[in-house]
């Protein structure tokens, strides 16, 4: 499989803080790969950077084999969707609203049939499409923040923290939810705190630590080796 | 109460409407207080009084050329006073200091031009009353009235139905995430300003039809925050009511205890409604849930 998204030497810093150090990252085509890592490790500011909303200091990003462009707006028009950590829907407007503006990029275009697309996926969504998003639990957030990602029809969809504060029965529903997004062909590249879950899902999977890359390999690779159970699959 | 106070209250409250929700406008996807908004509404409005002066034409040119200059003047006023700050994250300290600096200079052009003369728009109207029965009614409240609810409900039709409304609502929930869904945010906040000058150019003519043309007529832009915070800060729809109410409320006080007391009335229904409702009559939006 092709490449698809290729970071390159990728460092980033809040003034004095360095967020990330020469990462490399290679995510092929149509797979799901992980990044795990602690809290601060940097995982977030990867798929910022990537999205466009946050500018490194140094390195490349390639998509389909050319840079990306510059602004967050022109970035999602290329079909890289970044479903953000912590849900972020917009509280305040509609369920169907919220939908809508995922499907933002295709101007004139009758969103409708997208729409039926993710009612069918997610049924919940469809029952309470009138009501603010701010009325849904956690769990529906997720399902809503990831529909209104796949509104945007992309190529590869950048998730970060998706299982994040949801009961375990939410999460295995989520994952397997990733899996039906990756059989669809959509690439994922997914970033969590929860290593279990992750690596048990990904084909291929990378350890993020302080910044820097520390392991990669495929998610049974990592979860055979001794270090990632220490650190990440410890309890 | 006669008909003549309830629609005079109303005419003026739908004027304090229109400046309400410019200003609610750019509260809601900047979160902060444009200053400059009352300026913009005087200034528009001359603009259209020296550019059409003499010619002779109706009412609905003079508002298409003061909509045309509010717009024209926001957009200005956006790339200038506010662009740099908004991308640079800055305080709130910057853009309060920011709108009165690009207000005071609006005001200060406008007096270049006019003096501290008061100026009359032309007669719009050939019958200035209306009678029915035994009341008479101002022709220019019930048109200014129409007028105004007319552009109120083409902004609410934009807010709620259109691409770009929903794009200004996710601005005004979350301007970084609204980023992600590829909305353009520069492009949204630059066209809700024309948004805004265009209310604002509207109500700086009506203001200017109803109390003559003068280069501080825009400190009436206060009726406006008044009626927003009445209403509920960033809401649209209490900006509306709000200013309803005060305009209804204050042309009764007006007219039970003349102008003096009824102007300190007002402000004391406002301190009282920050007092004990702080958060408006919408109350709190769901804004702040999840
Ligand atoms: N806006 C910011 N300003 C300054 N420092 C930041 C900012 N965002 C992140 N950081 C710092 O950069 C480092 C990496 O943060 P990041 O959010 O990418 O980590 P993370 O792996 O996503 O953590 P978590 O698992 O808690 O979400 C941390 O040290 C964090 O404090
Ligand atoms: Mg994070």
């Amino acid at each position: 499989m092709e490449t698809i998204l290729k970071v390159t030497g990728l460092s980033v810093s809040y003034g004095h803080v360095e967020a990330l150090r020469g990462v490399d990252v290679d995510v092929r085509r149509g797979q799901i790969v992980s990044i795990i890592g602690a809290n601060g490790a940097g995982k977030t500011t990867l798929l910022r950077t990537i999205s466009g909303m946050v500018k490194p200091l140094a390195g490349t990003i390639e998509f389909e084999g050319k840079p990306l462009p510059k602004k967050p707006h022109k970035i999602v028009a290329e079909g890289v969707i970044h479903v953000p950590e912590g849900r972020k829907c917009f509280s305040g407007l509609t369920i169907r609203d919220n939908l809508l503006t995922g499907g933002y990029v295709f101007k004139g275009r009758d969103l409708n049939e997208d729409l039926q697309e993710q009612y069918k996926l997610f049924p919940i969504l469809e029952q309470r499409k009138n009501q603010y998003a701010g009325t849904l639990s956690g769990g529906e957030q997720q399902m809503l923040a990831v529909a209104r990602g796949l509104m945007g029809r992309p190529k590869i969809l950048l998730l970060d923290e998706p299982s994040m504060g949801l009961a375990p029965i939410i999460v295995n529903q989520i994952y397997d939810l990733i899996r039906q997004i990756r059989d669809r062909g959509i690439t994922v590249l997914l970033v969590e705190q929860n290593a279990r879950k992750a690596l048990g899902v990904c084909d291929y999977a990378y350890v993020l630590e302080n910044g820097r890359i520390n392991l990669q390999g495929t998610g049974e690779e990592l979860l055979g080796s001794d270090e990632v159970r220490k650190a990440y699959l410890a309890g | 109460m006669s008909l003549q106070i309830l629609i005079n209250g109303i005419a003026t409250g739908s004027i304090y409407a229109l400046i309400a929700t410019g200003f609610a406008l750019i509260f809601n996807v900047l979160k902060f207080s444009n200053f400059s908004h009352g300026a913009t509404m005087t200034a528009s409005a001359f603009v259209a009084y020296f550019l059409l002066e003499g010619a002779g034409l109706g009412l609905v040119p003079t508002l298409l050329v003061a909509a045309a200059a509010g717009a024209l003047i926001a957009l200005v006023g956006e790339f200038v006073g506010f662009r740099r700050i908004l991308l640079n994250h800055s305080s709130a300290t910057y853009f309060f200091v920011s709108s009165i600096t690009l207000g005071t200079l609006y005001e200060g052009l406008v007096t270049i031009k006019a003096g501290s003369n008061f100026f009359n728009f032309p007669r719009f109207f050939s019958t200035p009353t209306i009678n029915i029965g035994a009341q008479v009614i101002s022709t220019s409240d019930v048109v200014m009235f129409c007028i105004s609810m007319v552009a109120l409900l083409i902004l609410a039709f934009i807010i709620q139905k259109t691409r770009l409304g929903r794009a200004l609502r996710a601005i005004s929930f979350d301007r970084d995430t609204a980023q992600l869904m590829g909305i353009n945010s520069t492009r949204i906040i630059q066209l809700t300003f024309v948004i805004s000058g265009v209310l604002a150019g509207i109500a700086g003519v009506f203001l200017g039809i109803k109390y003559t043309l003068y280069p501080t007529l825009g400190s009436l832009v206060v009726k406006g925050f008044i009626a927003s915070v009445i209403g509920g800060l960033g809401s649209l729809t209490g900006a509306v009511i709000g200013a309803v109410l005060l305009g209804v409320v204050e042309t009764i006080l007006l007219s039970l205890l003349g102008s003096g007391y009824s102007t300190i009335a007002t402000f004391a229904i406002m301190l009282v409604f920050l007092l004990f409702r702080p958060q408006g009559i919408a109350g709190s939006n769901v804004q702040e849930k999840a």
